[in-house]
């Protein structure tokens, strides 16, 4: 088989996976934030794409622009007096701004907004909720609007206009006059084409962030190409959405807000994959990153997707997202003292710079990485694959200088189990929050630091054992190696669930699947999903992603499956109620190579320690723990924790009580001795 | 009391009795018993007016002024 | 008071003989508690179906410690924080009536009584008690507001009501499941005297729901580690929050402040104004807060209880001297407050009678905010739109059916304040609400209206260094018939007031176009000048609103009856500024204007900036005169 390349752009490294005649080959190439591009092209260099047959990328390079603000200058059109709802999102504000006087919306006027106000022009126009046109459109008035903004010289435009997902017809009027106006090559983003959803903010955060990608991507797209041409590679390249599905990288640039923020989600889609190798699919997948956890629940071998996602607090893009949830607490995150003196750890983190007090780059606060080190778990030689050398006496020094009255050599303990913990109240939580038990879960620890975190976190999550894949490092890059391609349409149209609907509602998904199929090449082998966002009459907010079956639509078992579903999501269900379909969505699934587990040569002889280190606070005294190499064990080989397994850029931790199983694809599963 | 007049005049005072003897805490002659709300509820206090140190707290009522009618369990 | 050594000296010996739990533990807890009342709230939010419930986050969540701990409460939810005051102190005042040694397993004790829980009937306070090997060990609780509670007004928001009798079902605490089991006939007591039973019954089994899950996750908690341990954290958690209030204000200069604020009249007629009035005496770490010289309660519903006002008290402390702290029952430790009988803020029954008690609580933070100005400094906040300005319609479809709107078609969305950290947002809520804004599409698709304009106004954010946010103005065509409740209290005063040399913000109004034409096509309104100046400061001359101008009083008519196509028009007041507006920076302005926040006339008037260039038409040419700003602003 053709070599299957997958290419993960992180903030500090750029992962790289190469999957070749059932080998996997990995690398980390440190990123370049200016120009990211670069990364992925040594990354490429490095594997070798001649004869690669596909090239699967998730990358950051927008998100990291529209957080970061580095982003050009757009105009924004909407309907003639409603120009500031880019400014007020949904006017909440969150628990740690609930007191906070001086909170301020992070994308508001009064903060750092991603089109300022003068460059918001209203149009004279109105269409009403049942798509009815209360006011035509001005078209002189449009085109003196467009004059300005070229006047202004925007790279772009994001239009807008209330109810077009209702009635698009003055949107598409409107981005005709923009193109007429401000040129052919302007780059022009339309709601009700991004995506026809109800509830202005969100659409219009969409389309302006969907119009800020094109941008942001620019010519990324062209010189990654370009650059993988020019190193003889002939197969597909493509873009994961945030769902880690794929799309083919022309298509994806054409609505690039679906490819904001792959990461998290090939993570998810890696432990789907996983689990259908072992047979598994009740898992809680942890990303242990630098800064955060990304926690992800895989149950009956299928992630939770939802319709939108937030990139910070209340900037909503509407864009199927894998649910992933956050905590705080990673590698690098900084461990503090509380004004009541309690040890806290996180949310901040002290970065890639300056990093752990231990990296010796001028960090001085200690972090949950110094703290391993000084429990003795990392190799302050064999770090990073021997790149790095770690500073022990910068993270003692660190801890020592912590003003708190527990005394010093008990800090470093707390440090630990407060990291822990706040990990495992993460994981508990998410698992409650989809009424499910973590006893029925085995967790995956993946990330940076999550082999080296995981096993001390695993009893209090009370999940049945731990599973650590190999190259956990790059695990979410795997994941991008074990999706499908996806052509998506969603449309938003209130339509009850009673049979009067049936034609309306088939007409429009059979609408959608020609569009869709339009642009896939005749004959193309495409799997159908189609699926609604409803609710029930009287609430405001919906169920998404209800499946929909084949065929003309029944709706007796439609509304079945939304009650289902609705019981499913909620724990409890009012079946009596009439239902309301609100978005409407088709699906084509274009099955792609994929990676697949392979399973390891079983274990000869017992597993042979290459060392041997003392590790603290992991019981009340010292415990000497047995080192392993990974690529010596074998399928069946059986090791007692304490001990410590390492592979190049890993360290996986196995704790007093536990015992680790090298499972048949070399996957490490850790689980209390019996 | 569970059903009250409006008060007539257009605004109200809530009445604070000046108490004879000097602060222990500062010693200035200012005391005075008056009701508070503060952590717990009603209380009323004798406290120091010039340094808001508290002689005397003592649980007050449940509601204040206010006594339901037909309520059986009140002892306070 | 505390005359405790410091929480951060204690070593681990002591905190353990202190809260019968290590450190380690009680912060764990601490956590865990918050993690109980995220859990349930988020199952109430997405199963409530109550819009005044899911999308005006009109309800709260605690947890409290038992009768034998005094109640503590060390944890409240994100969400209407307006509630949460009284709930510290509606727990005891409920289950102390109802009776402790009553309370069994699986029981749910509701009261909504505003003179025993604080805020109005709508809000039913909803308690289940956890027991733990057989003794009371706390209680889980949900103050949710319902959607209708009966009486004469449906849904209840009205300012005219002159007597609590009117306002419908008042529950003093009762049982509305015993033993896991429904009390019949406090279901049936309930249902035959409110509107809209059916979405209620649903929304209250979605509420015993949350209970029982978040009494699961308290019970587990206390099985895990511990009664004491538990009970412990929770008394630690307080106990911090008290130490970092005391802690705050011993670091404020002692003195005396007071400040006032105003509600305008009441719903009967315009012959009496209501001020609320707070001196405020700080000595080293104590603070007493004084209401009296306070309005006495007004004629009609728009007074609060005592509850109400602990809350907001509790809630400016919290803002101003500890933003980033957790609310608890603690941070009244250092603080005691005086308030007088049958004031406009702790009205009592039967004439006080209670509805819009938002409107002398966002008073008494205003007066609040303007006592503490001088001592704060640098720390000062300028004030917010000060008002829900909840707009209520009724109609009838044409098949007869009834339509409610509540919330949407008013002034309900408004500025903050500017402060040290920068300009104030415009489009916000007041300070003490927190929820979501309902979409202007949603609120089409179900409700017969169009809001045909919602943004901000050029020169009404208080100047300052930093800036107020600005006014929001929303203009909403009503398309079929109705009648319409308004109440608007705040428009005689500004209620952004500037700080820290800053100005005040601008204050609002309400016009009415009676537009009887529906088919005739609707412009956005420019102008004001054929309108109804329905309430607020309006220039007679014009129509427009102006500081100085004669004040409107809204209930001249107790209903507004409009035929299809009335616009009614609400500009909120302006946020007020922080600092002096001379100092700041031109560049500022200068967007500013370019932004349309500021004319370039008021950038020379408030902030003594020179522009020139036309912002309409050519924003990016906008350009400072720096010789005309040195001089205008004496330098």
């Amino acid at each position: 088989m053709d070599a299957l390349i997958g290419v993960d752009v992180g903030g500090t490294f750029t992962d790289v996976v190469m999957v070749k005649d059932g080998a996997v080959h990995v690398t980390k190439v440190p990123s370049v934030p200016a120009r990211p591009e670069l990364a992925v092209l040594e990354g490429a260099r490095r594997c070798g794409v001649d004869g690669a047959a596909i090239f699967n990328h998730a990358s950051t390079k927008g998100l990291n622009a529209i957080l970061t603000r580095a982003i050009p200058k757009i105009g924004f059109l909407t309907t003639d007096g409603h120009r500031d709802m880019l400014d007020g999102g949904r006017a909440w504000r969150p628990w740690k701004g609930q007191l906070d006087p001086r909170w301020r919306r992070p994308f508001g006027d009064a903060a750092r907004p991603l089109v300022e106000r003068y460059l918001r022009r209203g149009v004279k126009e109105r269409v009403l909720a049942d798509g009815g046109v209360l006011i035509p459109l001005d078209e002189d008035q449009a085109r003196g609007e467009l004059a300005l903004l070229r006047r202004c010289n925007v790279a772009g435009v994001a239009i807008c206009l209330l109810n077009s997902y209702a009635n698009p017809a003055h949107e598409a009027r409107l981005a005709e006059l923009a193109r007429e106006v401000l040129g052919p090559d302007a780059l022009i983003s339309v709601s009700h084409r991004v995506g026809a959803r109800a509830r202005e903010f969100p659409r219009a955060a969409t389309t302006v962030i969907d119009v800020l990608m094109k941008l942001v991507y620019g010519d990324y797209a062209d010189k990654l190409s370009a650059g993988l041409d020019s190193q003889g590679f002939r197969g597909d390249l493509n873009f994961a959405d945030c769902t880690a599905a794929l799309i083919p990288w022309r298509e994806a640039l054409e609505a690039p807000h679906r490819i904001l923020f792959a990461g998290p989600a090939a993570g998810a889609a890696s432990c789907v994959a996983l689990g259908e190798a072992i047979g598994d699919g009740n898992l809680i997948g942890c990303d242990v990153g630098g800064t955060s956890t990304d926690v992800t629940m895989i149950v009956g071998g299928q992630p939770f997707t939802n319709d939108s996602f937030e990139i910070e607090w209340d900037l909503v893009v509407n864009a199927l997202a894998t649910e992933v949830s956050s905590v705080g607490a990673g590698g690098g995150s900084i461990v503090a003292v509380s004004p009541s003196g309690d040890i806290m750890v996180g949310p901040e983190s002290a970065g890639a710079v300056p990093g752990a007090a231990c990296y010796g780059r001028g960090g001085t606060r200690p972090t949950v990485t110094d703290a391993c080190l000084l429990m003795g778990i990392l190799d302050p030689h064999g770090f990073a694959d021997g790149q790095m050398e770690l500073d022990v006496a910068a993270a003692e020094h660190a801890f020592a200088t912590l003003d708190c009255a527990i005394p010093p050599a008990e800090r470093v303990a707390t440090a630990w189990r407060v990291a822990l913990n706040n990990i495992a109240e993460e994981v508990v939580n998410v698992a409650i929050r989809h009424g499910a038990d973590p006893r029925d879960f085995s967790l995956v620890a993946f990330g940076a630091g999550g082999p080296m975190l995981l096993a001390g976190a695993l009893e209090l999550t009370g999940a049945r054992r731990l599973i650590v894949p190999p190259h956990p490092g790059l695990f979410s890059a795997l994941g991008l190696l074990s999706t499908d391609l996806v052509f998506a349409e969603s449309r938003s149209a209130y339509q009850m669930l009673s049979p009067d609907s049936a034609p309306a509602i088939d007409a429009l998904l059979a609408g959608m699947e020609g569009q869709l199929r339009a642009r896939l090449a005749p004959g193309a082998d495409v799997r159908v999903q189609r699926s609604f966002d409803g609710r029930l009459v009287g609430q405001s907010w919906e169920t998404p992603f209800v499946a929909i079956e084949d065929g003309p639509v029944d709706m007796a078992r439609l509304t079945a499956a939304f009650h289902a579903e609705y019981a499913r999501r909620n724990g409890q269900g009012f079946p009596d109620m009439p239902v309301q379909g609100v978005t409407w969505r088709v699906q084509l699934v274009a099955p792609s190579t994929r990676f697949e587990w392979k399973p390891i040569a079983g274990q000869q002889g017992a597993p042979a320690p290459i060392g041997r280190r003392v590790l603290h606070h992991l019981a009340d005294e010292p415990v000497e723990a047995r080192i392993y190499e990974r690529a010596s064990l074998g399928a069946g080989a059986l090791v007692d924790g304490p001990a410590i397994i390492r592979e190049p850029l890993s360290t996986i931790l196995v704790i007093p009580g536990q015992t680790a199983r090298v499972g048949r694809f070399s996957e490490i599963v850790i689980e209390a001795r019996p | 009391m569970h059903s009250f007049p409006r008060p007539s005049s257009p605004t109200v005072e809530a009445p604070r009795e000046p108490r004879p003897g000097a602060c222990p805490e500062c010693g200035a002659s200012a005391l005075a018993a008056y009701r508070v709300m503060s952590e717990g509820g009603w209380w009323n206090v004798v406290k120091c007016r010039s340094c808001l140190h508290s002689l005397e707290r003592v649980p007050g009522p449940l509601h204040g002024a206010f006594t339901p009618l037909g309520a059986p369990r009140w002892t306070r | 008071m505390i005359d405790q050594p410091a929480l951060r000296t204690l070593d681990d010996a002591a905190f353990r003989a202190r809260y019968g739990c290590g450190r380690f533990d009680a912060t764990v807890l601490g956590n865990r508690f918050a993690y109980i009342l995220e859990h349930f709230c988020s199952k109430l939010l997405a199963c409530a179906f109550s819009p005044v419930l899911r999308d005006f986050y009109d309800f709260a969540a605690t947890l409290t410690g038992p009768p034998e701990r005094g109640y503590p409460t060390p944890v409240v939810s994100r969400s209407f924080v307006a509630f949460t005051g009284t709930m510290t102190e509606s727990i005891r005042n409920t289950i102390e009536e109802y009776g402790p040694g009553r309370l069994e397993p699986g029981d749910v004790i509701i009261a909504n009584d505003p003179y025993r829980t604080g805020t109005h009937v709508n809000d039913m306070l909803f308690i289940r008690p956890v027991f733990h090997g057989g003794r009371l060990s706390g209680f889980v609780n949900l103050k949710c507001h319902q959607l209708d509670m009966g009486g004469s007004v449906p849904g209840g928001f009205s300012v005219t009501k002159t007597s609590s009798y009117e306002n419908g079902l008042v529950l003093s605490p009762r049982a509305l499941m015993k033993r896991g089991e429904p009390v019949d006939e406090t279901w049936t007591l309930i249902f035959d005297n409110v509107r809209f039973g059916e979405l209620l019954r649903r929304d209250m089994q979605t509420i015993i729901a949350c209970l029982d899950l978040g009494e699961r996750l308290l019970a587990e908690s206390m099985d895990r580690y511990g009664r004491d341990a538990v009970l412990g954290a929770m008394d630690y958690v307080c106990d911090a929050d008290a130490e970092r209030m005391a802690e705050a204000l011993a670091r404020l200069p002692d003195g005396d402040w007071s400040g006032d604020a105003l509600l305008d009249c009441d719903g009967m007629d315009a012959s009496e104004e209501y001020p609320v009035r707070c001196a405020i005496r700080k000595r080293g770490a104590r603070i007493e807060v004084d209401l009296s010289g306070t309005a006495r309660q007004a004629r009609t519903s728009i007074n609060g209880t005592y509850l109400d006002a602990k809350t907001t008290v509790g809630v400016v402390l919290k803002f101003l001297l500890d933003p980033h702290g957790g609310f608890t029952s603690g941070c009244y430790r250092p603080v005691d407050i005086v308030i007088p009988d049958g004031a406009v803020c702790s009205a009592l029954p039967p004439d006080g009678v209670v509805f819009a008690y938002g409107e002398s609580t966002n008073a008494l933070l205003a007066a609040m905010f303007s006592a503490l100005a001088e001592p704060l400094g640098t720390g000062a906040v300028g004030g917010d739109t000060g008002a829900p300005n909840l707009h209520s319609a009724f109609g009838q479809r044409p098949d007869g059916s009834p339509w409610v709107s509540i919330g949407v078609g008013g002034g309900e969305r408004g500025p903050w304040g500017g402060s040290s950290a920068g300009d104030g947002d415009s489009y916000s809520i007041f300070m003490q609400a927190n929820s979501i804004d309902t979409p202007i599409e949603a609120a089409e698709a179900d409700q017969p209206l169009a809001i045909m304009r919602r943004e901000y106004r050029a020169d009404s954010a208080g100047a300052g260094h930093n800036r107020g946010g600005a006014a929001v103005l929303k203009d909403t065509l009503w398309r079929a018939p109705a009648a319409h409740n308004l109440f608007t209290l705040r428009f005689k005063r500004p209620t952004g007031i500037g700080v820290h040399g800053g100005r005040d913000g601008a204050t609002g109004g309400v016009w009415l176009w009676p537009d009887l034409n529906p088919e005739a096509p609707q412009r956005a309104r420019d102008g004001w000048g054929d309108a109804i100046g329905v309430a607020g400061r309006i220039d007679p001359a014009g129509n427009a609103p102006a500081r100085d101008g004669e004040w409107q009083y809204f209930g001249r008519e107790k209903s507004w009856r409009t035929g299809a196509g009335a616009t009614f028009r609400y500009l909120s007041n302006g946020g007020g500024g922080w600092g002096d507006p001379f100092a700041r920076e031109p560049e500022r302005v200068l967007a500013d204007v370019r932004n349309g926040y500021v004319s370039i006339a008021g950038a020379a008037r408030d902030y003594g900036v020179v522009l020139t260039g036309d912002p309409d038409r050519d924003p990016e040419g906008l350009a400072v005169d720096r010789a005309a700003t040195e001089t205008l602003r004496g330098r």
